[in-house]
């Protein structure tokens, strides 16, 4: 592998490596807008500007890559990159000055306030006042859509949302109409950004505050919300999310970009507007038994003397839950998975599998059995299973699937839903147990691809409510006899 | 080391002891027949609250919210005057209006509810201070007093109006635009 030197450190890498990423893994990180490591460089934003020993101007380290080394000395030394020389200090400040020339400096409105690198690269490598004499360029309002909210007049046309259009999501919505100083990011005439299935990305894609969501849009100063690592419940793969929340309020998903895995920079609009479910909204429900307010230790003795005990895990639980759910079968034959949603794969590359159960590997691991809930129901009118414990949202659930969980039910002498919040499922059970929701736990799940993913409590559950392995704790502790 | 205390002698006089009386009382009606003589407004007791005194400049009294000529509040919320305050006794949510189709920087979002409890409040000025805006001023009134607890949650209106009668203006309980998502399809 051929060495270079960053600012005397040696490093060897391999050839056609971009300088950008090669100062990343020594610790150097250079400044940069318009490179994203998902998208194609095009090094318009001009910030990542570093000295090349050798080369007469300076060069953008985002599409600048390392040589190949002569074939005679494999580590020979190819390339000398200076990153802290008065030349390429001078360069950033000199380009932090262009990019703020027209920027309205409306950090009190905008959004992006507090995540912006606009801000952030100001306070680093500007200067604190401006030059700029001449009134401020304007643009029109244009209107995304019920989405998305662009504010031109923030934009340093980095061109990340435009290329996301092209070449990630598909569609190219967005394009760069005009020239020089009057350059804007814009939509082809009549299209707006809501058939989009992926727009919500381009607002974490853009790197000042030129594109913010509706949704989220004056909600909440991001400097106010605390962010919990978390998976996103609404894909086959678990893709990795942050929670934000703030106040045991969650207020927006974001993705959680893991080092070197590509897939995980975006989530679909599903994914991401999919957090307003897991805000709890009135009272918080109570422990029932034939629907009216019960003690645990009512449904313990019910449980146990109702006789043999199927458990029905809906696959889209935590692995830890799974096990625990299992653990209270009678046999290693009566655990049964539920769950059939499915999700339209609208990117392959994002979403490997149409499959919306996204523990189901974890489940099948823990003697789980998908789609035999019709032999279960047979069981249970042959009366060789007397309990069925049901573990159910009803988000991931059909009509049809429903309707022979309630045949299930109705048929058994007892039944158990655990939920989050009642459904009309969980009333047509014996008894009724509330359980956390998944921002309120942590736990893990084995997705499709075999990948083990964590996700942390982000919200702290309303009083009465416990996780799936506390309840199960007390529905397996035998009783003390008196 | 200790200090040192000066012995005081007392001259025979001092030791009547009702000598130095006699003086302490002559001072005393000195200026009771002063005051009794004196006009109210040059008297040092100022008779309050038939009479206030005069604030100095910088003087860091109860908020006013400012206003734009049209009745606009000034106020952003950017939740920098909340983020200030050492006492967190600011508590905003902010809005979207506009029905303009130029983006003209700042007239896109205000505050919806901007509370500032005024029990919490210890009047230093930090919101003051804080604001971008220009928005928030701690001007000269002083007598913040009410009969229980909730008259001292001030909300967007009364803060924008605490010193509507001093200044001759009008109170108001309006923005002049409504609240809506900045939205235009015609181009
Ligand atoms: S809108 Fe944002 S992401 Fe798009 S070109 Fe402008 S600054 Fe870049
Ligand atoms: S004066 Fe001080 S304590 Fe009172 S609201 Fe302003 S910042 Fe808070
Ligand atoms: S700092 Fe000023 S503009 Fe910002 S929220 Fe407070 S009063 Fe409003
Ligand atoms: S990051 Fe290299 S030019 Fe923009």
């Amino acid at each position: 592998m051929p060495t270079i030197k960053i600012n005397d450190v040696a490093l060897s890498v391999n050839p056609g490596t971009l300088v950008l990423d090669a100062c990343r893994t020594v610790g150097i990180d250079i400044p940069h807008y318009c490179y994203h490591p998902a998208l194609t460089p095009v090094a318009t934003c001009r910030m990542c500007l570093v000295e090349i020993k050798g080369q007469p101007k300076l060069a953008t380290s985002c599409t600048t890559t390392v040589p190949p080394a002569p074939k005679d000395n494999p580590d020979a030394v190819v390339m000398e990159v200076l990153t802290n020389t008065p030349a390429v200090a001078d360069a950033r400040a000199g380009v932090m000055e262009f990019l703020l020339i027209n920027h309205p400096l409306d950090c009190p409105i905008c959004d992006q306030a507090g995540e912006c690198k606009l801000q952030d690269y100001s306070y680093h490598y500007g200067s604190g006042d401006s030059r700029m004499g001449e009134v401020k360029r304007r643009y029109r309002y244009e209107d995304l859509g019920a989405k998305i909210v662009i504010d031109k007049n923030r934009c340093i046309h980095c061109t990340r949302c435009v290329r996301f259009t092209r070449e990630i999501s598909g569609g190219g919505e967005l394009t760069v109409a005009s020239r020089g100083s009057r350059l804007e990011v814009t939509t082809f005439t009549g299209k707006s950004m809501d058939q989009n299935p992926f727009a919500g990305n381009v607002v974490d894609l853009c790197p000042v505050g030129a594109l913010t969501s509706r949704d989220f849009r004056f909600r909440k100063r991001v400097w106010y919300l605390k962010s919990a690592p978390s998976i996103s419940r609404h894909s086959a793969l678990g893709n990795p999310i942050w929670i934000d929340h703030e106040g045991n309020r969650i207020h927006r998903f974001r993705p959680r970009p893991m080092e070197g895995n590509e897939t995980t920079h975006f989530i679909s609009d599903e994914e991401r507007y999919a957090y307003a479910q897991y805000n709890r909204t009135g009272l918080a429900p109570v422990v029932q038994l034939n629907r009216s307010p019960a003690s645990m230790d009512a449904i313990r003795e019910a449980l146990q003397s109702a006789g043999p005990v199927a458990v029905i895990g809906q696959g889209t639980f935590g692995c830890d839950a799974a096990q625990r759910l299992g653990e209270l079968a009678t046999s290693a034959e009566s655990r049964y998975g539920s769950g059939d949603k499915t999700i339209a794969v609208v990117l392959p590359k994002y979403q490997s599998s149409a499959d919306g159960i996204l523990n189901r590997r974890g489940f099948m691991e823990r003697g789980f059995r998908f789609g035999a809930l019709a032999e279960l129901l047979g069981k249970v009118e042959r009366g060789e299973v007397k309990a069925v414990v049901l573990l159910h949202d009803a988000a991931f659930t059909s009509a049809k699937e429903t309707e022979l969980l309630l045949e299930i039910l109705k048929a058994s002498t007892f039944s158990l839903a655990l939920e989050v919040e009642p459904s009309g499922l969980g009333r047509a059970a014996t008894a009724w147990l509330p359980i956390t929701n998944y921002a309120e736990e942590s736990d893990f799940i084995v997705n499709h691809d075999g990948e083990l993913r964590r996700y942390q409590k982000a919200l702290q559950p309303p009083k009465g409510v416990r996780t799936l392995p506390a309840w199960m704790k007390d529905l397996a502790a035998i009783p003390a006899t008196v | 080391m200790g200090v040192l205390v000066k012995k005081v002698e007392l001259s025979w006089l001092d030791r009547t002891y009702v000598w130095p009386v006699m003086k302490g009382m002559a001072i005393t009606f000195e200026h009771f027949i002063k005051q009794l003589f004196t006009p109210t407004s040059k008297r040092y007791t100022i008779q309050y609250p038939d009479m206030k005194k005069e604030i100095p400049e910088g003087y860091r009294g109860l908020h006013e919210l400012k206003r734009f000529e049209d009745g606009a509040i000034k106020c952003v919320a950017c939740f920098m005057c909340q983020e200030a305050c050492p006492a967190r006794c600011i508590s905003i949510e902010a809005e979207e209006f506009s029905d303009l189709n130029i983006t003209q920087g700042f007239e896109e979002k205000r505050p919806a509810i901007f509370k500032i409890d005024m029990l919490r409040c210890i009047y230093c000025g930090m919101c003051e201070e804080a604001c971008p805006k220009d928005a928030i001023w701690l001007r000269k009134e002083y007598e913040v007093a009410a009969y229980d607890r909730l008259s001292m949650q001030y909300g967007k209106w009364d803060l924008m109006n605490t010193y509507a009668q001093a200044d001759g203006k009008d109170r108001i309980s309006q923005d002049p635009t409504p609240s809506v998502p900045r939205r235009t399809i015609v181009m």
